[in-house]
C-alpha cells in the first residue's frame, strides 16, 4: 500500500492481534480483537463458511436464488457466495432474484446496483415486480392503505414475490441477506410482541415447510451488521446504502434502539441473544381444568348448540371445519392463488382483497402524487369536485 | 405524556365528580387498569393480588389435623429496600397482622426478612438496620424476625476458592489458590470483573446463593421476592441479552427449587402488579421514607449503564410511551416456556461457576461463528514481524496438571469474556464441598437483639433455666 515510501518499523502493539505479523487495521465489531485486513478476511469468510456445513444448507449441484435487494446484505453475500462456492468447490449455481416492490425513489435505484452487481459477479438476475404479480405497487398501496402499515404489506407480499420467483426459475432455495443483528432483533420483538408461534423457530437458519417446495436460509445468521459494512467497504464492493423511505414501525423502532444501546455496553450482545433465541422452547401445554361450579346445566344444553357454531370469514366465506388439525397447520394452500397457507385464504390475497375495496375509483390523469407521498394522495382524494 | 402511565391520579375535581368503582362510596383517587379506585379499595386490591398468589392452607391460621400436616412454616421474603420488596413487606406483614387479631394471636407461618447489606457496595442513602425495626413496628403486634447478612458471607473461607482462566478456545481451566498469599474478599472478587455488567451478573448468582442457603439454615419452606410484573418482564429480556434464555422458564416461574437435599417454594406473589401500581401503593402507605436508594447517579451515558440499566430504562420508557402491556405480554411470554431439549448425544451438566444446566456445549458454538485463526503469513517482513512479537512476550505459561478443566456455561463465558489473563478470576466452584456451614454471622438479627435485651434486663431467680447459648 505504501511501497513508495520507506517502511516504518511497527511496534508489537500495532500489530494484528492474530497473525501477529501485520499491521492491525481495524477493531472487530464481534469482539474488539484488532486484526489485519487478511486476517480479517480469513475470520469473516471461514465463520460464514463453518455457517453454512454445520447447517448442510446445501449439496453439489444445488440451484440458488440469492435474494439480492441491492443493499449492502444481499450484495456481500453474492460477494461471498460466490468466492466460497469457488474455494471449498460447493458445486453451487447462483442466481440473483430481486423483488421490485414499486418504491420510486428508492427501488429504482437500488436496482441499478443489483444489475451493475449482476455484471460483477457474472450471475443470472430474475426480476418479479409487485406491480406484475399483484396488480399494485407499493407506492399505490401507501397512498390507499397509508404509511403506518407499509412493512406488513411490503412483508407479506415480498415472501410470496420471492418463492414465486424462485418456483418460476426452477429454483428451491433462496438465501436471504439476514444477518445477526436482524436475527437478534427478531427475538426480542418476539419477546415483546408475545409471538409465541414463532418463539421456537426465530432462530432456524433453514425453513422449510411441507407444503412449500421452496426452501429458505440465512447463512449470513451469526453475522455482525458491521462485520459486513467493513467487509464491503474493504472488497470495495459496489452497493445500495439508502433506507427505504417507509420508515419501519414505532414500536420496531424502540427494540432496535435497544439493541443498539445494549451492543455499545457489550458487543458480545447480539450473538448471546441468539444463544438464548436458541434456547428458548415452549412448554407443553397443560389443559386447562377449570371447574364450572354454576350453571352447570345450561352449559350441557348448549353445548348442542355450540357445534353447530361456523366462523366467517372477513370475506364473507364459510370456514370449513378441518377434521384433523394438523392439516390446516402445514400444507394446506390458499383457495385464491394456491399459494402456501394456514388459512383458507392466505394472508396477502387478504390484504390485495382489503386494498382492493378501497383503491380509488377514479384516476386522476397525470397523477405524480401516488409517488410515494402517501399524504398528498389522502388529501386530494379527500377534495370534492 | 403522563396520560399515557398506566397509573394515572386524579386532581381534585375529577375525584370530587367520580365515585370508586368498587366501593361506590368514596372519592376515587386514581385510575388504574381502566378502574377508579379509592385509597383504601386500591391498597385492597394490591393485597389481594398476593392472597391469590399465596391461596395454599400452609399460609393460613391452622388448627386441629391441619397443624400435624402442614407444620411449622416459615417465609423467607428477600427484601433489597426497594420499593418493591418494601411493599411485599407491607402486604404479608398485613396479612400476619389480620391473622394475628382474627385468631387470638396466632399467626399462619413466621416471617422472616433477610436482607443482604449492600450499603457499601451500592453507596445507600440509610443503613437497612436502622430501617428495619421502625418497618416492623408498623405492624406489631405481629411476630416478625428481620435479619442482614453481609455479602462477603459468600466466601466461606478461601479454601474454597479457585483461580479461574478462560481460554482463546472459550473453553475453562482452574487451579487451586491455596498456597498464594493472597486471600480474597468478594469485593476483591468483583475487581476482577471486566465490566459493570459482569459484576451485576456475578451479584445475582450471589444473591441467590445466600438466599437459599439461609433459607435453608433458618429452615424456612418458603422464599417470596417482590418483583412486579415490569420487573420480572425486565428479567426476561436481561436474561436473554445475557445469553442466558435456558433459564428463563425456572427464573421468572414459581417453581421449586432443591439446595442440599431441602426443597424450597420460590415465590413471586406480586407477578400481576404493575411496577407503577407498587410506587402507587408505596406512596399512598405512606412508605417511601423507609425506601432505601443509591446515592450514586445513574450516568446519562451508555457505555457506563450495565444491561440491566439499560433494559429497565426501555421498559420504563414503554410504560411513558403508551405501551405498558408490554410488560405483561412478555411476562405471559416468558411463562409458557419450559426447559430447553438436550442434545441427544452429550449429558447435560453443570455449570461450575453459576449451577445451571448446560445444555448444548457452548464453546463449540463460539467456535464455530468465532474463528480464531489468523491468514496465513507469507512475506519475510511478516515473518520477522512474527519472530519480534514472539521474542517481546517471552515464554507462555505452561499449563500443567495443575491446572483442570472447568464446565462453564453460555452465560458465565459472556460475563468472565475479558478477564484479565494473567490475574485471571477467582471464584468458588459450585462443586466444592461446602456442605462444612452450619450457622453464618448477621450483621443484625432481630433474635439476637431481642435476647440481648432480655438478657441484660430481666432478672433471673432461677440460674439453672439461664442456660442460653452463646
Amino acid at each position: 500500500m505504501t511501497d513508495g515510501q520507506k517502511p516504518k518499523i511497527l511496534k508489537v502493539s500495532a500489530l494484528c492481534q492474530l497473525c501477529h505479523a501485520r499491521k492491525a487495521v481495524m477493531k472487530r465489531p464481534k469482539n474488539s480483537q484488532k486484526l489485519c485486513k487478511e486476517c480479517f478476511y480469513n475470520v469473516f469468510e471461514t465463520e460464514i463458511h463453518n455457517t453454512i456445513t454445520n447447517a448442510h444448507l446445501f449439496a453439489p449441484g444445488d440451484k440458488v436464488a440469492i435474494g439480492a435487494s441491492g443493499g449492502k446484505d444481499s450484495t456481500v453475500l453474492a460477494s461471498i457466495l460466490k468466492t466460497l462456492n469457488e474455494r471449498y468447490n460447493y458445486g453451487l449455481e447462483l442466481v440473483l432474484l430481486s423483488i421490485d416492490e414499486g418504491i420510486k425513489g428508492y427501488r429504482d435505484d437500488s436496482l441499478a446496483t443489483v444489475k451493475r452487481n449482476q455484471v460483477q459477479y457474472k450471475m443470472p438476475l430474475e426480476i418479479i415486480s409487485y406491480k406484475d404479480l399483484y396488480d399494485w405497487t407499493m407506492d399505490e398501496i401507501v397512498s390507499c392503505a397509508g404509511i403506518r402499515s407499509s412493512c406488513t404489506y411490503c412483508g407479506v407480499l415480498r415472501r410470496q414475490a420471492l418463492d414465486r420467483g424462485a418456483a418460476k426459475l426452477g429454483i428451491n432455495h433462496v438465501v436471504t441477506g439476514h444477518n445477526a443483528d436482524d436475527m437478534a432483533e427478531t427475538v426480542l420483538m418476539n419477546l415483546l410482541r408475545g409471538d409465541v408461534a414463532r418463539l421456537e423457530k426465530s432462530c432456524t437458519i433453514l425453513t422449510q415447510s411441507s407444503g412449500s417446495p421452496i426452501k429458505r436460509s440465512k447463512p449470513f445468521k451469526y453475522t455482525y451488521q458491521k462485520e459486513i459494512v467493513l467487509y464491503a467497504h474493504y472488497k470495495k464492493l459496489d452497493y445500495f446504502s439508502t433506507e427505504c423511505t417507509y420508515a419501519p414501525e414505532a414500536f420496531r423502532g424502540t427494540a432496535r434502539e435497544l439493541l443498539k444501546s445494549l451492543e455499545a455496553v457489550r458487543p458480545s450482545c447480539i450473538m448471546d441473544i441468539i444463544y438464548s433465541g436458541e434456547h428458548l422452547v415452549l412448554a407443553p401445554k397443560k389443559k386447562k381444568v377449570t371447574t364450572q361450579y354454576k350453571n352447570k346445566k345450561k352449559i350441557m344444553e348448549h353445548q348442542d348448540d355450540q357445534s353447530q357454531e361456523v366462523e366467517i370469514n372477513a370475506d364473507g366465506s364459510v370456514v370449513l371445519k378441518a377434521k384433523k388439525k394438523e392439516e390446516l397447520k402445514d400444507g394446506n394452500t390458499c383457495e385464491k392463488c394456491g399459494y402456501l397457507s394456514s388459512n383458507k385464504i392466505c394472508k396477502a390475497c387478504m390484504l390485495l382483497a382489503g386494498l382492493e375495496m378501497n383503491r380509488p375509483k377514479v384516476n386522476i390523469d397525470n397523477n405524480v402524487a401516488v409517488d410515494g407521498a402517501a399524504k398528498l394522495t389522502k388529501t386530494l382524494e379527500q377534495l370534492s369536485f | 405524556m403522563s396520560d399515557n402511565q398506566p397509573v394515572k391520579y386524579l386532581d381534585e375535581e375529577e375525584s370530587s365528580s367520580s365515585p370508586c368503582q368498587r366501593c361506590k362510596v368514596e372519592n376515587a383517587i386514581l385510575i388504574t387498569r381502566k378502574e377508579k379506585f379509592c385509597q383504601n379499595c386500591f391498597i385492597r386490591f394490591i393485597r389481594g393480588k398476593q392472597r391469590k398468589q399465596m391461596q395454599d392452607d400452609k399460609y393460613k391460621v391452622k388448627y386441629g389435623p391441619f397443624i400435624e400436616r402442614h407444620g411449622q412454616q416459615k417465609v423467607l421474603l428477600a427484601l433489597s429496600g426497594g420499593e418493591s420488596s418494601v411493599v411485599l413487606l407491607d402486604v404479608m406483614a398485613s396479612l400476619l397482622q389480620e391473622q394475628f387479631e382474627a385468631h387470638n394471636g396466632k399467626q399462619g407461618f413466621e416471617l422472616i426478612i433477610l436482607n443482604l447489606d449492600e450499603f457499601d457496595l451500592n453507596h445507600l442513602n440509610k443503613k437497612v438496620g436502622e430501617i428495619l425495626p421502625l418497618l416492623i413496628k408498623r405492624y406489631s403486634p405481629a411476630n416478625i424476625q428481620y435479619k442482614v447478612l453481609a455479602l462477603n458471607s459468600y466466601i466461606l473461607d478461601d479454601s474454597i476458592l479457585d483461580k479461574i482462566v478462560l481460554n482463546d478456545d472459550f473453553t475453562g481451566l482452574s487451579s487451586t489458590i491455596i498456597g498464594s498469599d493472597k486471600s480474597y474478599t468478594l469485593f476483591d472478587i468483583l475487581e476482577l470483573c471486566p465490566n459493570k455488567s459482569s459484576v451485576e451478573d456475578l451479584l445475582t448468582i450471589i444473591y441467590n446463593e445466600l438466599i437459599l442457603r439461609t433459607a435453608y439454615l433458618e429452615k424456612c419452606q418458603t422464599i417470596i421476592y417482590g418483583h412486579s410484573m415490569t420487573r420480572i418482564a425486565n428479567e426476561i429480556i436481561a436474561l436473554t441479552v445475557k445469553g442466558r434464555g435456558s433459564i428463563i422458564y425456572e427464573a421468572i416461574s414459581d417453581h421449586s427449587k432443591t439446595y442440599k437435599d431441602q426443597q424450597f417454594q420460590i415465590l413471586f406473589p406480586l407477578r400481576d402488579v404493575l411496577y407503577a401500581e407498587i410506587i402507587s401503593y408505596c406512596k399512598l402507605t405512606n412508605m417511601d421514607e423507609f425506601i432505601l436508594q443509591s446515592t450514586i447517579p445513574k450516568s446519562k451515558i451508555n457505555k457506563n449503564l450495565t444491561i440491566r440499566d439499560l433494559t429497565t430504562r426501555y421498559f420504563s420508557q414503554l410504560d411513558a410511551t403508551g405501551y405498558a402491556s408490554t410488560a405483561s405480554t412478555v411476562v405471559k411470554t416468558g411463562e409458557k416456556l419450559g426447559a430447553p431439549k438436550s442434545d441427544s448425544t452429550s449429558l447435560v451438566t453443570h455449570c461450575q461457576v453459576c449451577g445451571v444446566e448446560i445444555y448444548q456445549d457452548p464453546g463449540n458454538w463460539l467456535r464455530n461463528i468465532t474463528v480464531n485463526k489468523a491468514a496465513p503469513i507469507e512475506t519475510e517482513e511478516e515473518k520477522e514481524y512474527l519472530e519480534s512479537y514472539k521474542a517481546s512476550i517471552g515464554e507462555p505459561e505452561i499449563i500443567d496438571d495443575r491446572y483442570k478443566s472447568v464446565h462453564i456455561c453460555y452465560g458465565c463465558i459472556v460475563t468472565l469474556g475479558g478477564v484479565n489473563s494473567v490475574s485471571g478470576f477467582v471464584w468458588p466452584l459450585k462443586d466444592k464441598n461446602t456442605d462444612h456451614f452450619e450457622s453464618q454471622p448477621y450483621l443484625v438479627d432481630s433474635e439476637v437483639e431481642k435476647q440481648k435485651i432480655l438478657d441484660e434486663f430481666i432478672l433471673t431467680n432461677d440460674e439453672d433455666e439461664d442456660d442460653d447459648n452463646e
